[in-house]
């Protein structure tokens, strides 16, 4: 139990002596220009995902699927409206609503 | 060992793993597979031996206690590796393997998506400090009661007992410029790595 104890603290240390590492020498100089570039994104897109597309096809299909979603959610938003508008009316000529049973 | 061929080569199969073989195929093609076979698990154990907690997440106990090298030493020798079996796997000629074996060998040169086959590089030991943040993990340890608690914590110190190294590995191996988003990762995961060692006892794992 003490040489678990003493190597969890020691471990412990380890790492945050490695965060502060971090944050001292590489923090200050890391960059936010990392972007991999189409030919490399293809290439690990082949490596990693077996997709032979190029990012531009991707991304063509992407914003097809896209404007697909954005025209359903579109059309779920306007029969919901038409809903709320049917029960108004219902509200105001209880005749009219729908017969429970 | 019957039992590692078929959990890491499936579902290209290997044979003794219960999978019956046409009767019709030629000696050329028993022969190709044979040596198929020899060279995945030679390829599949020099992969465990280099990273071990994989092989303990497997439930294959001759690697307790064990931890990946993250020497720059041990990290040029794994990637010659990968790319020696590379070659080794190239040089099988598609259309002599077995149906067992998928008629084809593995693409090395995309990886394996499942990841049997990693592509060969140094990318996340230079570039990645998570690589090094989240290198000691004795989950496994604590979740799984797979042996003795006792044996289990002796794994768990071994392994711990390494820390001071991996970061210093990590110090030496990573490039001067790096991802920033990578960065602040790194050091949350880091920290909170930290927080969880301070705060595990082995009478939190399952007894």
């Amino acid at each position: 139990m003490a040489a678990f104890r003493d190597a969890n603290k020691k471990a412990a240390a380890a790492l945050r002596d490695y965060a502060a590492w971090l944050t001292k020498e590489k923090l200050p100089k890391a960059t936010s220009e990392f972007a991999l570039g189409a030919t490399k994104y293809q290439q690990m897109l082949a490596n990693t995902e077996l997709v032979d597309l190029p990012p531009d096809k991707i991304l063509a299909i992407g914003l097809q699927h896209l404007k697909e979603e954005q025209g359903g959610l579109r059309q779920c938003r306007e029969d919901h409206r038409s809903e709320e508008a049917a029960d108004r009316r219902f509200q105001g000529n209880p005749e009219r609503a729908p017969q429970a049973g | 060992m019957k039992s590692l061929r078929c959990l890491l080569v499936m579902p290209r199969a290997l044979p003794g793993c219960g999978h019956s073989r046409a009767s019709a195929e030629s000696a050329g093609t028993q022969k190709a597979d044979a040596d198929f076979d020899k060279l995945a698990l030679d390829y599949i154990g020099g992969y465990l031996a280099a990273r071990p907690l994989q092989g303990v997440a497997l439930g294959l106990h001759q690697y307790d206690g064990k931890i990946g090298d993250y020497s720059r030493l041990a990290i040029d020798a794994e990637v010659e590796r990968l790319k020696r079996f590379q070659d080794q796997f190239n040089a099988i000629e598609a259309g002599k393997l077995g149906e067992a074996n998928g008629h084809r060998p593995p693409d090395p040169a995309r990886g394996d998506r499942r990841g049997a086959l990693p592509n060969p590089g140094h990318g996340d030991f230079r570039e990645n400090p998570m690589t090094y943040a989240r290198a000691i993990d004795i989950n496994l340890y604590i979740k799984r009661d797979f042996k003795p608690l006792e044996d289990r914590v002796r794994d768990i110190v071994t392994i711990e007992d390494q820390t001071a190294n991996i970061m210093t590995a990590g110090k030496t191996n990573l490039a001067d410029v790096l991802p920033k988003p990578y960065v602040e990762l790194a050091i949350q995961v880091a920290n909170g790595s930290a927080d969880f060692l301070e705060r595990t006892s082995p009478q939190q794992s399952r007894m």
